[in-house]
């Protein structure tokens, strides 16, 4: 391996490679050096966290209508897993909700266990961008019972509808927006050892690079692990055997040396960052604890993620990329009690992430995304309640964050009537927005060039051309 | 002489019209008969080696000389090649020129063989044919048969025929990229057909299709997979839309550099790179190769290795005696060995469980939890079972049926889930059909997928079925999402887009014959009895596991028995009509969800890609497909799996796009088995094995002779390694069948599903789980150990021998560097199929080797190394 001396432009370029091999020299962004030099010493960061709710998440009981015609409709439509009215926990808008009949409401709580959201929400750091889904181009129903109309492929499949939300709704995957932004953003990303894509729910398509240059960093759910007994003989052996030179031309082999290696390069970095994190005295425990929290595993992760942010002057990265996985969201039978679990560990798990990020100074340089593969139909699965709901398409994106336009629900809400407007069976609702515009609002904000918004969301055309607005402030 | 068209020569028209019956005008003899056939065997000449082709005539009646006619004509299909009078010369066998379309038989001359002698040119030409018809002439009859076809080719289908046509990749007409890569096309002797071979990296993103091109014109052939192409077949026959009337035209394009393959590519869709080929009459392809011994060697372990939880010296020396004493057919001793493997008695999980669940208790005297015990005999299993291709075969299809205990009814219902998991190994050797029917039924997937207590739609009350099993039994347990052809390529449709296997309204209707199951089974005073209770609940107690043992039966009542539109395959919809009853409405579904065109394909490649390579060629694909069936026969699919050529040819070893990475289970497992896994509790039938100092303890089980002797109780607890069984996070299983790693695997449209484990926290975990097993070896915690002491907790612990590591050191001759070879080439052995020392060109081996030879034999330092390097080092992680 070279030296950190020896490294040359394209290197620079290829961090976590481990040859030189199938680059594009065309991913520089077109930034300037002096842009570069200009960002940091104006200390420019800014932090993107996707928490994403794996399953699909049953968003029309996170955020519910308690009075009014909305509320007549979402009774009648949910019957068996309807929360009761009186349980919300009440929002206040800063200016009603359009529903899809042209009404509009005001009247919404979130979920029983959300009662930090909501205060959340209320205090400005929260907003909803509602009935959100993926989508080439802006469907009706007449459209889609005729078959007149693209269609993401293989709607209310799991594993296609995530890899689309994590990228654009359509085949075959090439890119997730997290791995493109980061390619895009490669001036503010200086690191040479450790990746400005970090994961901590293992790899996934959110965080894959168009022109392969950037891999994500796994990082485990408590921070940075150590290699234990790494001497002797075993350390030269092992590093020996893991250079890219030595594992000849097995591609599978070198793929495991090259994450080996990733491993190696990001460990000195990692544990400085997490001394750094401790070293501002927040008490990151006990934040977490207060705000509910259980150390669930979605809650050391994002505790992990606010330590590494908290640690960022031991990086040169400037905009980090996070993605967090939470799963359960599945609920084919006993939401009522399933959700509500889940959406206790929810309201703890971004309640506390909130304070540890306001107690370390850094809220309002961080986004978080909340968001899941589909909504779930509106009628329930079962007649006693036990029952579920199953797969559906439109749900809501949530957006915390100093940044945010919170205290609002963004975009246009169902209006939960069932077999006419949005509904496409079941109370499946035809998204108000696409995923890739609330995405391209976040790409924005991350100082991704203006101009690439459309090369990064292809379908953004088929809105106008322009990422979802009022998302950030 | 290449004809453009049908030619017809007919040079008996003259004669023809002259014609007249003359009955048996002469009076005195008969008029003769003549017939024209074939000289079986003799119908093909070859210009190259002047091979003869032959045919014949034939009279019944009359003796004296006769002249007969005969036409000569090409092929009937205008698009083959024809042969005229100047490819070949006509000669009778018995000697004589024929003079022009005339043959004579002599007076008593009742037979003829004519030799059709071919005229070598220089010229490339498709296989011609030319047709030799007898007319009707004067002084004769015809009948029985009047033609014969005989076929001229350039050259035989030998090795040395072979012509090669080769180019590099380029980019195409203004793209900017890297990429690079070689193709070569060997076309066979006779010019028919050929296979295509090509390789290419640094692609700039995703490859979406390839193609073979006519230049300037359109496509010739679509190839309908992405990724390097390995021995493609192409027969050169003309697609619809070229501008050809003949495959000699093609011949023609394809001799001129006019044909060309190239790769498109999200970035490039109309072509990213593209090579053309080339001929070049210098280049000889390699000829066909034997196995050494060596080699077959290698072969008996790269078998065990895919078909066993790991090769053993014992399970390598069985199969080797075979081969010697069979004569070294190693494909039918490996036959017989699938075969006896399925007639072992079953390693079942659920009595191993039921004969540790006494055992193991808290320190409160409370059973320890069952899933525990269940969990951890995945490894005592894997280690010591003799059934292994079996229980091999469960572990593939436990990727396939996914449950997982990361739910808790799963988790909880332990008696439930080990009996799920022996029926995945029940049906090892019998069918799909009747797996996909267990499963669908079985009470643990009615919990993990929701089906358990479905009831029908009641609109008006505003529910409706659940949809989970009905969906996922399509997109994962059979066809999949889109229609897939015999070898796994994507079908399109009219539209050029992938054939949509269903839709939602699709999945409603088929949620509707996933209602009114539920248990079957319930107790009571700790009797199983039948249970009528739709609604009886999931308890899962000790003495309530009956229900999650026992399949779910219908209850008609909550069973939607209106009419069912369900899929579609071939044209053809599967509808159910109302009024069905529910078990016959199920054999019908799960009868045509197994029949479905594209299940075969869709559960072969899963299969393959678990004990062979992630990126089967599709005519690997095609030819296990073809033994799966209409019911899925998974004794031929996974003979077929493991003797297809692709899987049995050592020279893969090399290639660097095929086999697997190793998933963590099988490397530990692999592991475990080579280096002797051992605690201090006998698995043993007779107490007698009960050593008397209490140091050590038998488990007293009565099938303990399903396992290997002196098999040991396995409780290692977790390992923490990224992958436990039945410990998926969702039913799309540990990773995603067509996941590519970014960089050379994704730019070489290369799937490394495996890969998607690992990452930098998973690499570090696994180093120190390794570690901690080599060096102190592993223990469950200490709550669940049996009072009064009879297991203390030191005899639970497990560890690994050392001792054929030391073996092999102790045995082999010379200084420390030379041993430490020895025992870095048993490792490779072992664990890598010896493909390291075979290819010759490893640092890895060299690296452990090293290492080895300055350890500290004493200390245990060499053991450690050698056990760490051999489980964990880049080279170890592929299986070939």
């Amino acid at each position: 391996m070279k030296g950190p001396k020896e490294l040359t432009r394209r290197d620079f370029i290829s961090r976590g490679l481990a040859g030189a091999t199938a680059l594009s020299v065309t991913g520089l962004g077109g930034l300037l050096h002096s842009e570069i030099i200009q960002a940091q010493t104006a200390g420019d960061y800014k932090a993107l966290v996707f928490l994403f709710l794996a399953g699909g998440n049953d968003s029309y009981n996170m955020l519910a209508p308690i009075s009014g015609a909305l509320r007549t409709r979402y009774d009648s439509g949910r019957g068996f897993i309807a929360l009761p009215s009186q349980d919300l926990q009440p929002i206040s808008l800063a200016q009603p909700v359009d529903l899809f009949d042209g009404t509009t409401h005001s009247d919404f709580g979130f979920h029983p266990n959300c009662l930090r959201l909501a205060q959340l929400f209320n205090a400005g750091d929260l907003n909803v961008m509602c009935n959100a889904g993926n989508m080439i181009t802006p469907v009706d129903r007449a459209a889609y019972n005729n078959g007149t109309v693209a269609l993401p492929p293989q709607l209310f499949s799991h594993a296609d509808q995530q890899r689309q939300l994590q990228s654009e709704p359509n085949n075959p995957f090439r890119y997730g927006w997290g791995g493109r932004m980061a390619e895009l953003l490669t001036a503010y990303n200086t690191d040479l050892l450790v990746s400005p894509l970090i994961t901590l729910s293992g790899l996934n398509a959110f965080q894959v690079s168009r022109d392969s240059l950037i891999n994500p960093y796994g990082l485990s759910n408590d921070g940075a692990l150590a290699l234990n007994s790494f001497n002797g003989l075993r350390r030269p052996m092992v590093e020996n055997s893991m250079s890219g030179a030595a594992i000849g031309n097995d591609l599978f082999g070198q793929k495991y040396a090259q994450v080996f290696q990733s491993a190696r390069k990001a460990d000195v970095i990692v544990r400085a960052a997490f001394d750094e994190a401790e070293a501002t005295g927040v008490d990151y425990d006990g934040i977490f604890l207060a705000a509910g929290g259980t150390n669930t595993k979605t809650q050391r992760r994002l505790k992990t993620v606010a330590k590494m942010i908290a640690g960022r002057n031991s990086t040169t990265n400037l905009r980090p990329i996070f993605f967090i996985s939470m799963g359960g969201f599945d609920t084919h039978q006993n939401l009522l009690g399933d959700h509500a679990d889940l959406m206790a560990e929810l309201d703890a798990s971004l309640k506390g992430f909130r304070d540890a990020l306001v107690a370390q100074g850094d809220f309002d340089s961080v986004v978080t995304m909340v968001g899941s593969e589909f909504g779930r139909t509106f009628t329930p699965n079962g007649n006693n309640a036990g029952a579920g709901s199953d797969h559906g398409w439109g749900g809501h994106l949530m957006f915390m964050g100093g940044a945010v336009n919170g205290g609002r629900l963004l975009g246009v809400h169902p209006d939960f009537r069932l077999d006419q407007g949005l509904d496409t069976g079941r109370g499946r609702w035809i998204p108000t927005s696409s995923g890739s515009q609330s995405a391209a609002e976040l790409a924005r904000w991350m100082d991704v060039p203006e101009g690439e918004l459309l090369t990064m969301f292809p379908s953004l055309t088929n809105f106008g051309g322009a990422p979802a607005p009022a998302i950030i402030v | 002489m290449q004809l453009g068209r049908q030619l017809f020569l007919s040079f008996g028209l003259v004669t023809l019209i002259s014609c007249g019956d003359n009955g048996n005008g002469g009076g005195d003899e008969p008029t003769p008969v003549i017939s024209l056939s074939a000289v079986s065997g003799e119908t093909q000449a070859i210009e190259k080696s002047g091979r003869i082709a032959k045919f014949q005539i034939s009279r019944t009646g009359g003796s004296g000389a006769v002249s007969v006619e005969f036409a000569i004509s090409g092929n009937s299909d205008p698009e083959k090649g024809s042969a005229t009078m100047t490819d070949f010369e006509l000669h009778y066998s018995d000697g004589g020129v024929v003079a022009g379309t005339t043959l004579a038989l002599s007076a008593n001359q009742n037979n003829r063989v004519i030799e059709v002698r071919p005229l070598a040119d220089a010229l490339h030409e498709v296989p011609e044919t030319v047709t030799f018809t007898l007319v009707a002439g004067t002084g004769y009859k015809v009948g029985g048969t009047s033609t014969s076809h005989v076929s001229i080719i350039d050259a035989a289908n030998t090795d040395a025929n072979r012509k090669v046509f080769l180019n590099t990749f380029s980019p195409q007409t203004g793209v900017a990229t890297t990429a690079s890569g070689t193709a070569s096309f060997i076309l066979q002797g006779d010019n028919a057909a050929g296979l295509m071979n090509y390789t290419f990296s640094g692609l700039t993103s995703q490859q979406v299709d390839q193609h073979i091109h006519l230049t300037n014109g359109p496509i010739l052939r679509d190839i309908g997979f992405s990724g390097p192409v390995f021995d493609f077949p192409w027969d050169l026959s003309l697609a619809n839309g070229a501008p050809f009337q003949t495959d000699q035209e093609l011949l023609d394009a394809l001799f001129e550099g006019r044909v060309f393959v190239n790769i498109h590519t999200g970035n490039f869709p109309g072509g990213e790179i593209f090579a053309t080929f080339i001929y070049d009459s210098s280049v000889t392809p390699p000829p066909t190769t034997q196995l050494t011994e060596e080699e077959v060697d290698l072969d008996i372990v790269r078998f065990l290795n895919q078909a066993t939880f790991g090769a053993t010296p014992e399970d390598y020396s069985a199969l080797r005696d075979q081969i010697d004493a069979d004569g070294a057919n190693r494909m039918s001793v490996y036959s017989e060995w699938i075969e006896s493997q399925f007639q072992l008695s079953q390693t079942r999980y659920l009595p191993f469980l039921d004969a540790q669940l006494p055992i193991f208790l808290d320190a409160t005297g409370d059973d320890e939890p069952g899933h525990i015990i269940r969990k951890d005999a995945f490894w005592t299993v894997a280690a010591f079972a003799k059934d292994q291709l079996r229980q091999r075969v469960a572990f593939a299809l436990s990727q396939i049926l996914v449950v997982s205990e990361q739910n808790a009814d799963v988790r909880n219902a332990h008696r439930g889930t080990a009996d799920y998991y022996d029926t995945l190994a029940r049906h090892a050797n019998l069918t799909y059909r009747e797996l996909l029917e267990e499963i669908s039924r079985h009470s643990v997937m009615g919990a993990y997928l929701s089906h358990l207590r479905n009831e029908k739609e009641n609109p008006a009350a505003g529910y409706f079925p659940d949809e989970n099993y009905a969906r996922e039994v399509m997109q994962l347990f059979s066809f999949g999402l889109v229609g897939r052809n015999p070898n796994g390529s994507i079908k399109l449709g009219s539209d050029n887009l992938p054939i949509q296997t269903y839709d939602n309204e699709v999945i409603k209707e088929m949620a509707q014959v996933f209602t009114g199951l539920s248990f079957s089974k319930t107790v009571s005073s700790g009797q199983m009895l039948d249970n009528n209770n739709f609604n009886l609940g999931s308890n899962f107690g000790n003495g309530y596991q009956y229900r999650w043992t026992e399949p779910m039966k219908f209850y008609a009542d909550r069973h939607d028995n209106t009419e069912k539109e369900l899929f579609t395959d071939s044209g053809a919809q599967l509808v159910i009509p109302a009024g069905t009853e529910p078990d016959q409405e199920l054999d019908l579904v799960i009868d045509a969800l197994v029949a479905h065109s594209g299940t075969a394909p869709y559960v072969v490649e899963r299969l393959i890609q678990r004990f062979v390579t992630s990126n089967p060629s599709p005519d690997y694909i095609e030819r296990v497909a073809g033994v799966f069936g209409a019911t899925g026969d998974m004794t031929a699919v996974i003979r077929a799996i493991l003797l297809d050529e692709e899987a049995r040819n050592p020279t893969v070893m090399g290639d660097p796009r095929f086999g697997k990475f190793k998933e963590p289970v099988l490397q530990m497992t692999a592991m475990l088995r080579l280096h002797q896994a051992y605690s201090s509790v006998v698995i043993g039938d007779d107490v007698s094995v009960v050593p008397g100092d209490g140091d050590s303890y038998a488990l007293n089980y009565a099938n303990a002779s399903q396992f290997e002797n002196a098999a040991m109780l396995l409780r290692t607890g977790s390992m923490n390694i990224g992958q436990e069984a039945l410990m998926s996070p969702s039913v799309f299983n540990f990773y995603s069948p067509d996941f590519a790693p970014t960089g050379v695997l994704s730019n070489n449209s290369l799937v490394a599903p495996e890969l998607e484990l690992v990452t930098e926290t998973q690499i570090y975990t696994a180093f120190n789980t390794h570690l901690g097993l080599i060096r102190n070896g592993k223990i469950r915690n200490n709550r669940y150990t049996r009072e009064n002491g009879t297991i203390a907790q030191e005899l639970l612990r497990v560890r690994l021998r050392d001792d054929r590591v030391m073996a092999i050191w102790n045995g082999a001759a010379g200084d420390s560097s030379a041993k430490a070879t020895a025992l870095a080439e048993y490792l490779d052995f072992y664990m890598n199929a010896g493909r390291l020392k075979y290819l010759g060109v490893s640092s890895t081996l060299t690296e452990l080797s090293n290492a080895l030879a300055a350890s500290n034999v004493g200390s245990g330092e060499l053991f450690e190394l050698a056990t760490y390097g051999s489980a964990l080092l880049p080279e170890f992680m592929v299986q070939k």
